[in-house]
């Protein structure tokens, strides 16, 4: 599931960041990936929701370190949605 | 109270300082923050005291009944009550002329406006307590017990310009065990903190506040058009960052530890770099709590919808700072800067980090333009000069006396190379050597403040 999960975070980052190449993995975060700035991060965040139809709280956002970060978020959110 | 003021400095803190720790009033830190935070806030507008405690207690009682709620439609109906009369609020403080002013402007007609004298830090403390309710709705934190709220909310080191603190980081401190133990490398780094931002308004924000004074009446030269800018650029960052320096130095004086809100901005290669080493909790706050549910609003996120989002959000940025169309423009300018910035990303186009760091830093020169001015045409004729229109002499003619120019490279230099206050603090450890250098800048700071240029601090008035 997780592995599903990460190819389509992969496709939201390589779509929102206009990098078709781009390949991601849980540690990446803005410090490695050329173009993750902090509004870059809320289209990102943005866009997985809307994928995703979940919702992160406003707090959150700013705790998301990495990709890592983010997945486990998704999955916690995803999980209580059901 | 003004951190620049000697009542403060040899009165006010040394003494709140020593009770803290001391303990004699037997109070919890929270209660004695409490106390000494409204105290302080007397001294300086007592009339305005029942403002802030009245907004203590509503947004105390609203994140509770907020907490209290279990269906959806309930809590969000207190929430939008908590938005509503806090935006409300500081839009009856802060607004009302501009509203009406524009008004009158539009309809010819003239309007009985009341005028309030100006609640000190109300932009502050609504932005934190809106963070808070958003918060707390988001059930991120649950909701504060009346006593810690006030000394969040009313806490002296930050009440007045910030930095803007989230609930989340300072009460968990207050809660502490060790909060009243005294951490003798701690207050050393505190005591050298704020000797550092001290120098930087006393010193060189105030200093720098008299650049251009000796010009003739008139027209300036294009070189001392773009000197006098840019020495009001330096002079606002010396004073807001010497501010944030002293604000989180007296937290760090109470074992809190606060935000930072600069690091090292003139330095940025871009417009987006910029803010985010410039003001930078409010920063957080515009992308957190503005720019992102503008964008959620979206159906689709796409690069001309996040650009709009950004003007959007900046524009409301600039009239946070006032209610004047040169904050609007000046925030709107940057929304758009922000915009093309996305744009540039997109297509990966890069620049030599000297042409970039020159463009950068010469667009920041027009916002300030903006920024500073007195109202719109004042700012044209200044953006007009920076190109070389309607100015006086030649174009490498300038006026500016020596002291002058030396302030501003003196500035320059600081400001962008070597390390900042954080920095140099983070690795800070009691020596001889440090002990002369923080004596040093204190006698500076105090010559200085001893003088006829002591200004007050320009983010107080925002």
């Amino acid at each position: 599931m997780q592995t599903s999960r990460m190819e389509a975070l992969q496709e939201i980052f390589r779509d929102v960041l206009d990098d078709p190449a781009l390949c991601i993995d849980r540690s990446s975060s803005a410090l490695t990936v050329p173009g993750w700035d902090s509004l870059a991060h809320v289209r990102l965040v943005v866009a997985v929701e809307q994928q995703f139809k979940i919702k992160f709280a406003l707090g959150e956002l700013e705790q998301l370190k990495n990709v890592g970060e983010m997945l486990d978020l998704m999955e916690r959110k995803i999980q209580s949605k059901r | 109270m003004p951190f620049n003021s000697f009542p403060f400095l040899f009165l006010f803190l040394p003494i709140a300082v020593t009770l803290y720790y001391a303990r004699f009033d037997g109070l919890k830190p929270k209660v004695f923050i409490l106390l000494v935070s409204l105290l302080s806030y007397g001294i300086v507008q007592v009339r305005m005291l029942p403002l802030l405690i009245i907004s203590i207690l509503f947004n105390w009682a609203v994140a509770r009944q907020i907490g209290a709620q279990a269906a959806p439609g309930p809590r969000k109906s207190w929430l939008l009550v908590g938005l509503v009369v806090n935006i409300g609020n500081l839009c009856w403080f802060k607004y009302l002329d501009f509203i009406f002013g524009n008004l009158a402007a539009i309809t010819s007609i003239r309007y009985a406006v009341p005028h309030f004298i100006w609640p000190l830090g109300i932009s502050f403390f609504t932005l934190q307590q809106i963070m808070y309710l958003v918060d707390c709705y988001e059930e991120l934190i649950p909701a504060n017990g009346l006593i810690e709220h006030g000394a969040f909310v009313s806490f002296f080191a930050y009440i007045t310009a910030g930095p803007i603190t989230r609930s989340h980081q300072v009460v968990p401190q207050l809660e502490s065990e060790t909060i009243r133990q005294v951490d003798f490398d701690r207050m050393a780094r505190a005591i050298m903190l704020f000797l550092i931002g001290l120098t930087k308004k006393t010193v060189l924000a105030d200093n720098l506040a008299l650049v251009g004074s000796t010009l003739p009446p008139g027209p300036m030269s294009f070189l001392d058009t773009w000197f006098v800018v840019v020495a009001y650029a330096l002079q606002i960052y010396f004073d807001f960052s010497g501010y944030s320096d002293m604000a989180k130095a007296v937290a760090l004086m109470f074992n809190i530890e606060i935000p930072s809100n600069f690091n090292t901005p003139f330095r940025a290669l871009s417009v987006s770099e910029f803010w985010q080493r410039w003001h930078i909790t409010l920063t957080r706050f515009i992308t957190t709590y503005l720019y992102t549910p503008i964008l959620r609003a979206a159906r689709k996120v796409t690069l001309s919808v996040s650009v709009l989002a950004t003007i959007a959000a900046m524009f409301i940025c600039g009239l946070w700072h006032g209610g004047a169309w040169t904050y609007v423009i000046w925030g709107t300018l940057h929304g758009v800067a922000l915009g093309v910035n996305q744009i540039w990303n997109r297509y990966k186009l890069k620049l030599p980090n000297v042409v970039a760091w020159l463009l950068t830093f010469g667009f920041l020169q027009i916002g300030f333009a903006f920024f500073r001015a007195p109202n719109v045409p004042s700012a044209l004729t200044t953006v007009a000069a920076m190109f070389g229109w309607g100015v006086r002499g030649s174009f490498l003619h300038f006026q500016l006396i020596p002291r002058d120019l030396f302030l501003i490279g003196l500035g320059m230099m600081l400001s962008c190379l070597g390390k900042n206050s954080d920095e140099l603090t983070k690795e800070f450890s009691p020596s001889w050597r440090t002990a002369l250098a923080a004596a040093a800048l204190g006698l500076l700071s105090l010559f200085y403040l001893n003088s006829t240029l002591s200004k007050t601090f320009i983010y107080r008035d925002f």
